[in-house]
């Protein structure tokens, strides 16, 4: 196949063999990975699981790995991070699940749960992340899950039930009421006919937020399990110091859910430069060009007014001010001009 | 004794007689708010930009791709005369598209703000002897930023043409519309050669001619495009090898002479001004864009002959805009030309013909030396 493309690339120079082949279908780019949505299951109002079939067979995923779903939003291409929720598979695969809940926002997870539907084209990033169940691990695994933060330890606790010698496990699932819990009825029968399975229910709304006390009680033997935490900052934060005290940090697994970009109005952040290595401190008022260049980066540019396009390198993490506009913006890998863009809060440049 | 207030009033007062070049009598608060009426014009478009414009290029890329297969399929049986000239006008079409409307404002990233990794300026690579990289260079940056500064900005005669008076006369002028009907035919590699020059030029302690460098470094760019049209896709059409050949060699001749003709048109009729390094010293932004309006002409036409000239009949916007996208100038256009009525600015267009007209005219009264000139009483 390879051979045949690159035969084809000569005829199709300077455009690719992809390029032609998206006109009959788009699924059949070969650069990229695309997906097609199969069918879509609502759980609650704000709340889907999305089953896409990938234009490839993917290579098998781990348990609690995270793919990047892109959509276009009026025309311009937005992308998230989602965990995989479904059971991880032994061989190659082209099914996946992601569980979505809509933020309100009216970014990608909106779209997804509210206007998406079966057939609709998916741009996919492949499966990633260390997030991971560890081989031949632990006797006893400990999850505790905040709110859409259960969706990567469902796709653990989808795998282990077909595994042949699983481990104890004890999910305490924490979310605003009891409505806002995915897989809720799933999650029972497990703890019904699965004896290493014990399900722990937790409605922040009615409880409070769990604390230390609080955790005890429940799993009085927390201290001898490996912990595998998912949800919301505040919570992670929390859950992170609790076992930072009792010197068991090497036995805490953390998956920062959403990582939050703290942009203040007016203020810069750090640079860091991954490709050189370097980083330098980033106002709020200065083009990132020239932080670079005082940082002794090699930073492409041109005209240095933005008109040019020259100087355009992709933006990793972060969030970008526009010194024309003002306007905060930025995605990751988000090809930027750094020319007349400033930092908003720490970035990452690959350059 | 002198101050440094004093130097700075020195400065500035020095600064606006040069800079009157471009301001004409406009006042400083003038300028700026012109600066600002075009800013506001700008912000407007970006704010409107959605799925519609998406929709607009990515139906141009599709018609191209398909006239692209349809021409190549077409010339497999060349030998045939009917199929050889729908096929040459089909290929050249495709090409005429792809430079233009797509590659041109691609590479200025018109459509970056899409976000599409497909029709991004990073990305794309067109269907012409000069890389991407190299034209980016010397055209987004180069020619746009410096627009129609003598010496600064290369378009400005490209080296070998003088196009107006401020330019020196040199004994080659002399048959400067010969030479320029050669540009014309070849201009795809006219300018990569130019280009490709003047970076060797720049490398001073690299070893051998730049020339011979230069001709190197064109070789990498040039390649893939001479094995698919002079070898590959004539190789395919198998008994058709011969007349497939000359096809695309026609088509990229066509293709040459109208980018070249457009591009001619933008920037070289009668009534377009070029400035010196020291007249732009300091330019404001308000300046930058007033440079860019009296540095270029608009050609009139139909929505299909702007399609075809990628737009760039609108070269007073898309210099004011170059990387605002090219669906949007003819409604900019008339945005533009109202500001310059109202502060008494020029506002060149007119038809091919008439702008087409002007640009040979003048190639041909410049080849003289300006005494001569005055002495015949040829004006440029
Ligand atoms: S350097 Fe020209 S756009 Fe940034």
């Amino acid at each position: 196949m390879t051979r045949i493309l690159s035969l084809a690339q000569r005829l199709t120079s300077p455009l690719l063999p992809d390029d032609y082949l998206t006109l009959i279908d788009p699924l059949l780019a070969q650069n990229s990975l695309r997906g097609r949505i199969v069918s879509i299951e609502s759980h609650t109002t704000r709340s889907s699981t999305i089953v896409i079939h990938t234009a490839r067979p993917v290579p098998p995923f781990q348990a609690g790995q995270h793919i990047g779903v892109g959509v276009d939003l009026n025309a311009v291409r937005h992308w998230r991070t989602f965990s995989l929720s479904g059971a991880a598979p032994l061989r190659p695969t082209q099914t996946l699940h992601v569980t979505v809940k809509a933020t309100g926002s009216g970014g990608v997870s909106d779209h997804l749960v509210n206007h998406a539907k079966p057939g609709d084209i998916l741009f996919l990033e492949p499966p990633t992340g260390e997030f991971t169940l560890t081989e031949g691990g632990a006797e006893s695994l400990l999850m505790i899950a905040g709110g859409s933060g259960i969706t990567p330890l469902l796709s653990m606790i989808r795998t282990l039930t077909v595994t042949d010698t699983p481990p104890y496990v004890h999910l305490i699932y924490s979310a605003t009421t009891r409505d806002d819990m995915v897989a809720l009825a799933e999650l029972r029968d497990y703890a019904n006919t699965m004896p290493w399975f014990k399900l722990t229910r937790w409605e922040s709304t009615v409880q409070g937020r769990i604390d230390q006390s609080a955790l005890a009680q429940i799993e009085p033997d927390w201290k001898d399990a490996v912990a595998y935490v998912c949800g919301p900052a505040a919570m992670l934060t929390a859950v992170d110091g609790w076992w930072r005290e009792a010197r068991l940090s090497d036995q805490l697994k953390i998956e920062q859910f959403q990582t939050q970009l703290v942009v203040v109005d007016g203020e810069g952040g750090t640079a860091t430069f991954s490709a050189s290595s370097r980083t330098s401190d980033a106002p709020a008022n200065e083009p990132l060009l020239t932080v670079g260049e005082a940082a002794g980066v090699l930073m492409p540019s041109g005209c240095r007014i933005g008109i040019c396009h020259t100087c355009v390198v992709p933006l990793k993490s972060g969030k970008v001010r526009d010194l024309r506009t003002g306007r905060v913006h930025g995605e990751p890998d988000e090809p930027i001009q750094t020319c007349i863009n400033a930092a908003a809060c720490d970035v990452e440049l690959d350059v | 004794m002198i101050t440094a207030t004093d130097e700075l009033m020195i400065d500035l007062t020095d600064d606006r007689e040069l800079h009157a070049a471009i301001t004409r009598d406009l006042t400083a608060e003038q300028v700026d708010e012109i600066g600002r009426r075009l800013d506001a014009i700008r912000a407007d478009i970006e704010s409107d930009l959605g799925e519609d414009d998406a929709a607009y290029i990515r139906r141009l890329i599709r018609i191209h791709r398909y006239l692209e297969i349809s021409g190549r399929a077409t010339l497999m049986a060349s030998i045939l005369p009917p199929a050889w000239f729908a096929g040459t006008g089909l290929l050249a079409t495709a090409k005429i598209l792809e430079n233009m409307e797509l590659g041109h404002n691609i590479m200025h990233g018109q459509w970056d703000w899409m976000r599409d990794p497909a029709i991004h300026s990073s990305t794309w690579e067109w269907d012409n002897a000069i890389s991407a990289v190299d034209w980016k260079q010397s055209h987004n940056d180069m020619h746009h930023m410096w627009t129609n500064v003598i010496g600064k900005d290369k378009d400005v005669g490209y080296g070998r043409l003088r196009v107006t008076s401020d330019q020196e006369w040199r004994k080659d002028h002399l048959f400067q519309v010969g030479t320029n009907v050669l540009i014309a035919l070849f201009f795809e590699y006219g300018i990569s050669m130019y280009d490709a020059t003047l970076e060797e030029i720049k490398k001073t302690d690299a070893p051998g001619h730049p020339r011979i460098r230069a001709l190197r470094s064109l070789w990498g760019k040039v390649k893939p495009q001479v094995i698919k049209d002079y070898v590959a896709f004539p190789l395919l059409s198998g008994i058709s090898a011969p007349t497939t050949l000359t096809a695309n060699f026609t088509a990229n001749v066509i293709r040459n002479v109208w980018t070249h003709t457009i591009i001619f048109c933008g920037h070289f009729p009668d009534d377009v001004e070029y400035f010196t390094e020291e007249e732009i010293e300091g330019e404001s932004k308000g300046e930058w864009y007033l440079r860019q309006l009296m540095g270029s002409a608009n050609i009139e036409g139909s929505p299909l002959f702007h399609t075809m000239s990628g737009n760039l009949s609108h070269q007073i916007e898309h210099h004011l805009f170059p990387d605002l996208p090219s669906n949007r100038y003819a409604e900019i256009a008339p945005q533009v030309r109202e500001i310059c009525l109202e502060f008494g600015l020029p506002y060149t267009t007119g038809p091919l013909g008439k702008q087409s007209f002007e640009v040979w005219r003048s190639l041909a009264a410049l080849s003289l030396p300006d005494d001569v000139r005055e002495r015949l009483r040829i004006a440029s």
